[in-house]
């Protein structure tokens, strides 16, 4: 009975009045001053380098390698291209002659990689995000290997631009 | 419990959702981002850096208010909007026929679809523009329904008990 009268106080609001155009566009300045706080925010926190906090490399340009350049370097096949994606998806399609060392079984794949730590390596994965080629370079590059670079666009990009791949 | 409260609240998630991923993703490899940004040759350079933490911040913030329903009507104007931006970029692109690599319009909902067995390139393409389409018609959906759906906004329009708009 209580909530019955409860109920009756409630007044929904008259939808087709003007009132309603007040409401929204107080709504999109609110939501507009929160946009613009939180990029602020994020430049504050791009300037001390704490975007990418995870790691110290990935906001590093001189660790990644992009195309056309990632072509070129493939061409030249001096560089070893290491897939660190899985076992299976490595099977299905990656670039010709990588290696592949997935990142969640490092340890018994890392003997298919060279003992000379200043061989040239890039690793990729799947695509811009995911981090498994990133990872993989800096676990490369913990373990002495000095000249480590990733490619971020990973087997999409590669296949996006119509570059060969292989299949094992 | 009303059927078209459900639906606006699954709506009102959905896009939430997509768009507060495709945020955080965006963030995580803020460096490669940027470099779509530049990529396709539509900001001069020195707005390229300013215009991402806009984008990245922009999807965070419509994501969470989209979840959690809170402002959802402003929110869904602001999230049409930057579809609607998203989707005018790519037809400029393909229409130049610019050779870009990745879009960088955040995977959560490509991931998606491709598990269900649509696989949506992440080049530039009219599918992709196609869906943005949808996805600002999702939004003008949000802002143009009678009800809030279940969410913070109908929460605060409830307590307050009076019919005042906050």
């Amino acid at each position: 009975m209580r909530n019955n009268s409860k109920q009756s106080n409630v007044k929904l609001p008259n939808y087709s009045d003007n009132n309603v155009l007040r409401h929204i566009l107080k709504e999109i300045l609110i939501v507009c001053v929160w946009v613009v706080f939180g990029a602020l925010t994020l430049w504050g926190i791009d300037r001390f380098g704490l975007i990418s906090s995870t790691s110290k490399t990935l906001g590093n340009p001189t660790l990644q390698v992009e195309f056309p350049e990632v072509y070129e370097i493939w061409k030249g096949g001096e560089v070893i291209f290491v897939d660190a994606r899985s076992a299976a998806n490595y099977r299905q399609e990656h670039i010709p002659g990588a290696v592949n060392v997935p990142i969640n079984r490092i340890i018994p794949y890392l003997k298919m990689l060279p003992t000379d730590k200043e061989t040239p390596i890039i690793t990729y994965c799947g695509n811009i995000y995911c981090p498994n080629a990133h990872q993989l370079m800096e676990v490369l590059l913990g373990r002495g290997y000095q000249n480590v670079r990733f490619f971020p666009r990973g087997i999409k990009g590669w296949q996006a631009l119509g570059y060969p791949l292989e299949t094992k | 419990m009303t059927i078209q409260n459900l639906l606006i609240t699954v709506l009102r998630m959905f896009l939430g959702t997509i768009l507060f991923f495709a945020g955080i993703a965006k963030l995580t490899s803020f460096s490669v981002f940027i470099a779509d940004v530049a990529a396709y040759q539509i900001l001069p350079l020195e707005l390229v850096k300013p215009s991402s933490y806009l984008i990245v911040s922009s999807e965070i913030t419509l994501g969470m208010t989209l979840i959690i329903g809170y402002f959802s009507r402003g929110a869904g104007v602001l999230s049409a909007l930057i579809f609607l931006i998203f989707s005018v970029a790519l037809v400029i692109v393909l229409l130049r026929e610019q050779p870009i690599v990745d879009c960088g319009c955040g995977n959560i909902l490509f991931s998606l679809l491709d598990k269900i067995g649509l696989s949506v390139a992440t080049t530039p393409n009219w599918i992709i523009v196609v869906i943005d389409l949808i996805l600002v018609l999702a939004s003008v959906g949000v802002v143009f329904s009678s009800q809030h759906g279940y969410g913070m906004d109908s929460l605060i329009q409830h307590v307050m008990g009076n019919g005042t708009m906050i």
